[in-house]
């Protein structure tokens, strides 16, 4: 096993509520990325996978925990100990319209992080944006245009080039296909494909969308109330979902295809994160909760020898299917 | 085959903008029974939205003109005064709308705003009556403590807790029409899991005719009788849920079954996208409009340039599909995009 791009561990990002109890976004999250792998980070909104991306990438100061980038410790590095990091760590954000400055030509845009870093590309700073524009499927003609003259499938592409200006090594991509139409979606999907093949590029997708994160990721990590729920290979996370939450996130997507598993209808809605319930977060719409996981926490283990982490007291049989119509029953 | 409670025929809509006249739906025509769900599905600016606010009667009639018939029930209600349509509107004929926070006053709470709609159609109605149905349907829709919630406003509300005060609303006089825009496109899975459930539950209490516009397909194969495949304003496809999904006859629809990923199967290869963007509805590409993004546009003999495809039957009967590839060559062009019948 290589070591990791990116090692994260406990890592916890707590927001103070003006009279109140603060809210723990994250709690102690543990994430490890090797070298060109891409990770998807999934899980419903609120449940702290934005806050940790913007952890990672240092746009957000966490409150505990570590995260170490190629070896060294970046947690808390400021001011311009922060600059050759940020060359290293790029974002692609979810907004193709909102992360795109509407008063600059895409040139400036793109070639934005390489002035800020006083970076001169060897043949210019234009013709670097124009390779980097080339590389995303843009037109490098296009150079002097504006934002508004794209349409949302191309502005992410301008995002994605911008992220790629400085040779990143990691880039967390958050949300980077979610406003965008289906057919165009699966453009932007293949692009950041063909960008970890030719590249080698790392990834951490961040994303609600079960199966984008299925296709561009080789391990998932499923979140809960700011918390890793399960981990582990794709493989395993779609075949044999261990936690009763990700097998109902599975459960929920609405299918184009035959079969799949009998539904889980979650009930309930998922409890405000300034009063966690105790032990298990997700015991309050489990049915499969007993007393234990009212009192102890589940750590988030490789169990009954299978190779996924999950942290569950009873977590579902390696292979889920047999047991599915019993669970189902129970939950229904 | 029940009787069609709601048919739209000929339906044309323009409106105007400051780029020029939008060409937002051409010659639009399907029909839906009571208890059946109708799935309109096609990407941003394919025209379904505009479909459904033309339905609701909703459109400026200073900006927009309208043509073609609407009769719901037998009744034309282009030809209907405006305070019969407005009678109709939020009464019989109902709509949910994809973004709650624009469709909710923040001025007033939850609850004032499903009674407002309950009373304004139903006289005598008192206040504590439509009160405890507010309180009663808030429960419906899954929103805990509905005692409590009813006198909260809008910006205490969850997103996906707005969406159900807003189905809540729409759902307050039990239309027998529904148009539902994206009702859980923002919404979380389980969430939407749970809002899809209650549509089908009242659908099947109430015998709601029911639209669904949204561009999942998924979604639309879960809860959709028909679908009415919609690309730059007109319809492309139409049948029922199985022909369409199962046997598709229109490069445009292949071309979104075979780009959307999937939880099952294999990941080895890239997606299958369209190439290029849907089309500008102020001016839209000559002929058929999907001929510029259509890998098969080259085989209809230039058709495809010249003319606008005429909606036809295609497959099994009552299936329909707009497309120049003559019938006998769809087969093999299907088997090109991997997209299997």
């Amino acid at each position: 096993m290589t070591s990791p791009l990116l090692k994260v561990e406990g890592l916890t990002k707590e927001f103070a509520v003006r009279g109140g109890p603060p809210v723990q976004a994250v709690s102690g999250v543990d994430l490890s990325v090797a070298p060109g792998e891409a990770v998807g980070l999934v899980g419903e909104s609120g449940c702290g996978k934005t806050t940790t991306g913007r952890m990672l990438v240092r746009l957000l100061e966490p409150t505990a925990g570590s995260i170490t980038f190629d070896g060294r410790d970046i947690t808390h590095l400021r001011g311009r100990a922060l600059r050759p990091l940020r060359r290293d760590i790029q974002i692609v954000f979810q907004d193709p319209y909102g992360s795109l400055n509407p008063r600059h030509t895409v040139g400036s845009i793109v070639a934005m992080p390489l002035e800020v870093n006083g970076i001169k590309p060897p043949g210019g700073t234009r013709r670097r944006v124009q390779e980097l524009l080339e590389l995303v499927g843009l037109n490098p003609e296009h150079y002097n245009r504006y934002p508004h003259e794209f349409s949302g499938g191309q502005r992410q592409r301008i995002g994605i080039a911008r992220a790629l200006a400085l040779n990143p090594r990691l880039i967390v991509a958050d949300e980077p296909v979610s406003a965008l139409d289906v057919s165009v979606q699966a453009q932007v999907v293949n692009l950041l494909r063909g960008l970890q093949r030719d590249l080698g590029l790392t990834f951490v997708l961040i994303a609600h969308d079960l199966a984008v994160v299925r296709h561009f990721c080789q391990r998932v990590a499923v979140m809960y109330l700011g918390k890793v729920v399960e981990s582990g290979d794709r493989e395993d996370i779609y075949a044999a979902p261990r936690h009763p939450y990700t097998r109902a996130l599975l459960s929920a997507v609405p299918e184009l295809g035959e079969g799949g598993q009998g539904r889980i209808r979650l009930t309930g809605e998922v409890p405000a994160p300034t009063d966690p319930p105790s032990g298990c977060r997700f015991r309050t719409r489990c049915w499969k909760a007993q007393e234990i996981c009212a009192s102890a926490e589940p750590e988030l283990v490789p169990r009954g020898g299978s190779r996924q982490a999950v942290a569950c007291h009873f977590p579902e049989p390696e292979s889920a299917h047999a047991e599915g119509e019993a669970a189902h029953g129970a939950a229904g | 085959m029940s009787v069609p409670y709601l048919r739209v025929e000929n339906l044309t809509v323009r409106l105007r903008s400051s780029d020029g006249v939008v060409r937002a739906v051409n010659d639009l025509s399907f029909s839906v029974a009571r208890g059946r769900t109708l799935g309109i599905v096609g990407e941003s600016g394919s025209g379904k939205t505009v479909t459904g606010l033309a339905v609701m009667g909703l459109h400026d009639p200073r900006r927009s003109e309208i043509g073609g018939r609407i009769l719901v029930d037998g009744v034309d209600l282009q030809a209907l005064p405006e305070p019969e349509r407005r009678r109709l509107r939020g009464g019989d004929l109902a709509m949910i709308f994809q973004d709650p926070l624009s469709a909710l006053h923040p001025y007033y709470t939850v609850g004032r705003q499903i009674t407002e709609a309950h009373r304004v159609h139903q006289k005598g109605v008192g206040r504590a009556a439509a009160r405890r149905h507010a309180i009663d349907l808030l429960g419906r829709v899954g929103i805990p403590q509905p005692q409590r919630r009813v006198d909260q406003y809008p910006h205490e509300f969850s997103g996906g807790m707005r969406q159900r005060a807003m189905i809540a609303m729409a759902l307050v006089n039990n239309p027998k029409v529904l148009i539902a825009d994206e009702p859980t496109t923002a919404l979380d899975v389980t969430v939407q899991a749970q809002i899809l459930d209650l549509l089908a539950d009242l659908q099947r209490e109430y015998q709601s005719a029911i639209i669904m516009i949204t561009h999942d397909l998924g979604v639309v194969r879960q809860v959709a009788h028909d679908v009415l495949v919609m690309y730059g304003g007109r319809a492309v496809e139409q049948g029922s849920a199985a022909q369409v999904l199962g046997d598709p006859q229109h490069p445009y629809t292949w071309g979104l079954l075979a780009s959307v990923p999937t939880l099952r199967g294999p990941v080895a290869g890239d997606l299958v996208p369209i190439p290029g963007n849907p089309p500008s509805l102020v001016h839209l590409p000559g002929g058929c409009a999907f001929h510029p993004r259509c890998r098969f546009a080259d085989r209809t003999g230039g058709a495809s340039r010249e003319r606008v495809p005429e909606l036809l039957p295609s497959g099994q009967a009552g299936h329909l599909a707009a497309c120049h590839l003559p019938a006998a060559d769809r087969r093999a062009a299907r088997t090109e995009t991997g997209v299997s019948a």
